[in-house]
């Protein structure tokens, strides 16, 4: 192996490439701007119609639109970086984020991976090793088959003696991709395929393993940090039980369920795992919280997490700068302890249709608006005119609120929630708003079952009101009086309207 | 560009945002979205009584069998001629990094079978007709 050209402690960074898209290049782009980093765009074909190849630096195209050609090409996006004569390389999350041999290639290639070290990776990522790790730190695993023997007799074995509900899970998996529950035994075969599958194309590994499937329990992560020293530093919870086919959807910090003694147990765990594992920079240890406040190791995530924001909200941190500086061997000159203040939530705004079960809906995105105010914050990755495909995943956005208190910032998430404006596209908004009324979810005692529970079926798609197309007439009406033509509404019958004028691309704003 | 409007129906003022892309216009209003399909000038009659563009309402009890969103098709699980039982599984498609299984809505027989392996297929192009 080829020693990395820069091999001093503190390498000297001055142009970080992103390998990444969505609104958490754009966030990176933002934080190497703020530290007067140049920023590198490494993107898709398909992503020149994205904000943050419009905010970044330099950009550069490293393949077509297909995952498997760009952002998961380890040779493209290190030849991009190097090209585009960058120092240093972060990788955002999923993609290349956790994959251990492009994390040693960036060393190779002298990039300054913005990240663990590979050998974390490699320890973590595979979910085998990581729960050996953890039960030799003496944390608690889940009872489950992690083995080498991979035929389907084996697997079927051991899920009737693990008892169901058995969850398959991709080894290399994460994000809820292949991953899957097996219910009943003639679930199975189906189940462990597709996870096989899954993995597969997502990982390039089809190695699977099983777990005890924890319906009532509550996904509780905590932050970590090393430092450049190494020295490991807790930032507090997130609770992220809102998820649906084990994709995150509400994210908040801290957890409503916690006691004191009982966070302070769960940090200290996660603390040591990462010190076990001589661990540097961002990661997340994910735990389940039994109804019993037992909890148990589920993974580590080796990366920034989606939904670092509200960690950052309730600390006032950086997360993002603090990997970079990181990177850099610089101090981060944080407190020794942090103080937790007032409560955050994040919903992942997905372009889906809430009311055909989540499909997902790909199209030209519209005029969108945003309403700012203390408090909020938006993470944004596409503006009116790109175009959302569906080679990607369908996260659009993140809302995040902050506020005193859990009950407030609740109140603020919806208000923020009903004032935004996506035209396009459908999305999850309405799904959103619908979660965040029931009695489970103000209360705090939601669980990962929730969504499976009390949303398994589409919202009811409201039938529009007189009223609204009363409205929708008028607007028409409008536009007709302007002379700017237009076509007409279709009437509650489906006749149509006189035949219109032709229909120019000017607008009236406002009246 | 804007596209705040104020509108007057039966003497009360309401204001919302609205949008027209192309024969979709859009509005958000107190807190709501939702879409009107509006009649094309060339007086097209494609579009949506409920107002949602792309539904496939025609899906529930047909045979045919069509492409609910653009994506890849990942897994073709019957073959020409098979018979098939209602919710039994025909085609898996990916989209977005998701897997989605699409069922059979009626029991028959696969008449035409168009998805082909990692094919690349558009919103409402019909995969499987079962009849």
């Amino acid at each position: 192996m080829t020693k990395p050209k820069l091999s001093t402690p503190a390498p000297v960074i001055e142009k970080v490439a992103i390998a990444n898209r969505g609104e958490v290049a754009v966030r990176i782009v933002r934080a190497c701007q703020e530290l007067g980093l140049t920023s590198l765009l490494l993107h898709s074909e398909a992503d020149r119609s994205s904000l943050a190849y419009r905010l970044a630096d330099e950009t550069l195209c490293i393949g077509p639109a297909e995952v498997g050609a760009s952002y998961l090409n380890i040779e493209a996006t290190i030849q991009g970086a190097l090209s585009g004569g960058a120092d240093a390389l972060h990788p955002g999350f999923g993609f290349l984020s956790e994959n251990a041999d492009f994390a040693e290639a960036c060393a190779q290639a002298g990039l300054v991976f913005v990240g663990p070290s590979p050998e974390s990776l490699r320890l973590f990522g595979d979910k085998i090793s990581a729960k050996d790790l953890v039960e030799k730190a003496g944390g608690p695993v889940i009872p489950g088959y992690q083995g080498q023997d991979q035929s389907l007799r084996t697997l079927l074995e051991k899920v009737e003696e693990i008892g169901y509900p058995v969850m398959v899970k991709a080894a290399a998996g994460g994000g809820g991709r292949g991953l899957k529950v097996i219910h009943r035994m003639d679930q199975a075969v189906e189940a462990i395929e597709a996870a096989q599958r899954e993995g597969l194309s997502a990982f390039g590994s089809a190695q699977v393993f099983l777990e005890k499937y924890l319906a009532e329990a509550k996904h509780i992560e905590v932050q970590i940090f090393a430092d450049h020293l190494g020295r490991v530093q807790h930032l507090f919870e997130r609770e992220c039980s809102i998820q649906r086919r084990h994709q995150k959807i509400i994210e908040e910090a801290l957890s409503p369920s916690l006691s004191p003694t009982l966070r302070e147990e769960i940090t200290q765990v996660a603390v040591k795992i990462a010190e076990q594992a001589g661990y540097r920079g961002a990661g997340t240890i994910e735990f389940l919280l039994a109804p019993d406040n037992q909890f148990y190791f589920l993974e580590m995530n080796t990366r920034l997490q989606v939904e670092h924001p509200v960690t950052e909200m309730v600390l006032g941190v950086d997360l993002v700068k603090a990997q970079l500086l990181t990177a850099m061997g610089r101090s981060l000159n944080w407190q020794e302890a942090f103080h937790p203040r007032g409560h955050s939530i994040e919903c992942r705004i997905y372009a889906e249709d809430p009311y055909r079960g989540g499909m997902p809906s790909t199209g030209v995105l519209g005029f969108c608006h945003w309403p700012q105010g203390p408090g909020r914050r938006f993470e944004v990755g596409f503006e009116k005119g790109d175009e959302i495909t569906s080679y990607y995943d369908s996260m659009l956005a993140k809302v995040i609120v902050w506020d005193e208190n859990r009950p407030r910032a609740i109140e603020k998430m919806k208000a923020t929630l009903r004032d935004c404006v996506i035209f396009g596209l459908r999305t999850n908004i309405p799904f959103l708003l619908a979660m965040m009324e029931h009695p489970e979810f103000l209360s705090g005692q939601m669980t990962t079952g929730f969504v499976d529970k009390y949303f398994s079926r589409p919202l009811k798609e409201p039938s529009l009101t007189r009223s609204d197309r009363q409205l929708a007439e008028a607007v028409v009406k409008t536009l007709n009086r302007e002379g700017l033509g237009g076509p007409r509404p279709r009437g509650p019958d489906g006749e149509a309207g006189p035949v219109p004028s032709p229909w120019g691309h000017s607008w009236r704003s406002g009246l | 560009m804007s596209c705040w409007w104020e509108v007057e129906v039966e003497g009360q003022r309401h204001r919302l945002w609205a949008e027209r892309m192309g024969d979709t216009l859009w509005i958000h209003h107190q807190g709501r979205s939702f879409t009107l399909e509006l009649e094309s000038s060339a007086g097209s009659r494609r579009g949506r009584s409920r107002g949602t563009p792309g539904s496939q309402g025609d899906l529930e009890g047909s045979g045919e069998i069509k492409a609910p969103m653009p994506g890849k098709i990942i897994k073709v699980l019957v073959e020409l001629g098979q018979e098939v039982d209602v919710q039994q599984p025909l085609v898996v498609m990916e989209a977005m990094k998701m897997e989605y299984t699409l069922e059979s809505a009626v029991k028959g027989k696969v008449k035409e079978l168009y998805g082909e392996l990692g094919q690349q297929v558009s919103l409402g192009q019909v995969l499987v007709v079962v009849g």
